[in-house]
């Protein structure tokens, strides 16, 4: 029973395709292509899988390493030009400490030496205009005895060429150091 | 040459008639086109990695850029689980891609234009594909029947048409390659017929419709061996991961 309903899909199938013009629904050509088919796929596949696959990828994945190393080292470089560059920028910025302290320490020693120059020529100064002061000090009283001699002896004069007569001295020196006494406190106010 | 254009897809026997039991196993023109396919592509291969370089030449370089090409289809679709059916699916793609292909020249023999060497190979994949299923999850795989998120109600409607969608696969796969294989070759057929009959005072407009169509059959060819391997790769998801 089944083999004639086989038969009968199968030739009606045969006349359908007949009909259709379809060579691809003619049953009598599948089993060929099908046996082939296992056949010629099978045989790419092994192939692939075992030869052609592992050489592929052998050649792909050598140039993978070989970029990854590359890219490895290159990374290394860079780190090390990086470790370099941090310890020329430590340097850099010690130098620049030390120059600023240095510079700073030369400011003070010069601000100290500066001040200690000023004192003491002030100091000088001070003896000079004191020595100075005495010295004008020392005229000025030298002047008024002068000045008191000068007034005795002219008075003493003047009063021989008018006169004649002496007068006693003592009594012209009383009189001038009475005049200069006044002078004296006019002065002072 | 008022041929029939469906008499390109016929099979022919070549040399003497081979029987293997009851079976029909004779060496015929499809036959021929297979052994040269794989032929070209292995020979393609061997010679593009015959001496393989750090720089590749441009044989090697075409060869790499397949073998990525697949892979990261591969990766992408199905992930890296489906790392050991890489071979399988690299064959398919190029099979299916020098076929099509070797097809384009005129005279040759397109073996995907027939229904049973593509249904062969969906068949093949189906099988496959739900053995690496049911090996990988048991009997959890027919949870793929069951979407995630369906009302209760819905349930035994929905169950049915995933069953139904999951046992199509095959002939959907097939039937989408070999009707464009076909459907392209007979067109490609009609309009040479055309500008034949027509003879060199009409013959010049089906001769640039042939001229385009061969460009886009060309297309075809390259996007039909990518649909067919894609999807082998989306049915294999589908195996790996449950619910995806």
């Amino acid at each position: 029973m089944r083999t004639i309903i086989f038969i009968y899909l199968y030739t009606s199938a045969a006349e359908a395709a007949e009909k259709a013009g379809m060579p691809q629904l003619d049953p009598s050509v599948w089993a060929p292509q099908i046996f082939w088919l296992i056949i010629t796929f099978g045989f790419l596949y092994l192939v692939i899988w075992k030869v052609i696959l592992p050489r592929l990828s052998d050649s792909i994945e050598q140039r993978n390493d070989h970029i990854s190393d590359n890219l490895d080292e290159a990374k290394k470089v860079a780190n090390e030009a990086e470790i370099l560059n941090k310890s020329y920028e430590e340097i850099i910025l010690k130098a620049k400490n030390e120059a600023s302290k240095i510079i700073l320490n030369n400011k003070k020693d010069i601000n100290q030496k500066l001040f200690n120059i000023k004192k003491e020529t002030e100091k000088i100064f001070d003896k000079k205009l004191k020595e100075v002061e005495k010295d004008i000090n020392l005229m000025k009283k030298e002047s008024i005895t002068d000045v008191k001699k000068i007034a005795l002896d002219l008075s003493d004069n003047i009063i021989f060429e008018m006169t004649g007569n002496k007068i006693d001295k003592k009594n012209i020196e009383d009189t001038i150091k009475e005049i200069i006494k006044n002078e004296q406190s006019r002065e002072l106010n | 040459m008022a041929a029939n254009p469906m008499q390109q897809f016929k099979v022919k026997t070549i040399g003497p008639k081979i029987e293997l039991g009851s079976f029909d196993i004779s060496f015929t023109n499809s036959s021929l086109f297979m052994v040269l396919v794989v032929l070209s592509i292995v020979s393609f291969f061997i010679i593009a990695t015959q001496n393989k370089s750090l720089i590749p030449n441009k044989l090697q370089l075409v060869a790499e850029m397949i073998y990525e090409f697949v892979a990261k289809m591969i990766n992408e679709t199905a992930g890296q689980d489906a790392r050991p059916y890489f071979p399988f699916i690299l064959s398919l793609f190029l099979f299916v891609l020098f076929s099509n292909m070797i097809g384009m020249i005129p005279y040759s023999f397109t073996i995907t234009s027939h229904i049973v060497v593509t249904f062969a190979l969906a068949i093949v994949i189906f099988f496959g594909v739900t053995v690496i299923g049911f090996l990988k999850h048991g009997i959890k795989y027919l949870e793929l029947f069951v979407p995630k998120g369906v009302p209760k109600l819905l349930l035994p409607l929905i169950i049915v048409i995933e069953i139904i969608s999951y046992l199509s696969r095959p002939i959907s796969l097939s039937v989408r390659l070999f009707a464009n294989m076909m459907a392209g070759h007979t067109m490609l057929k009609v309009f040479g017929g055309f500008v034949v009959s027509l003879g060199l005072v009409g013959g010049w407009l089906p001769l640039g419709f042939s001229v385009a169509l061969t460009g886009l059959e060309i297309l075809v060819a390259f996007l039909q061996a990518y649909v067919f391997a894609i999807l082998t790769c989306i049915y294999l998801n589908d195996a790996l991961h449950l619910h995806h």
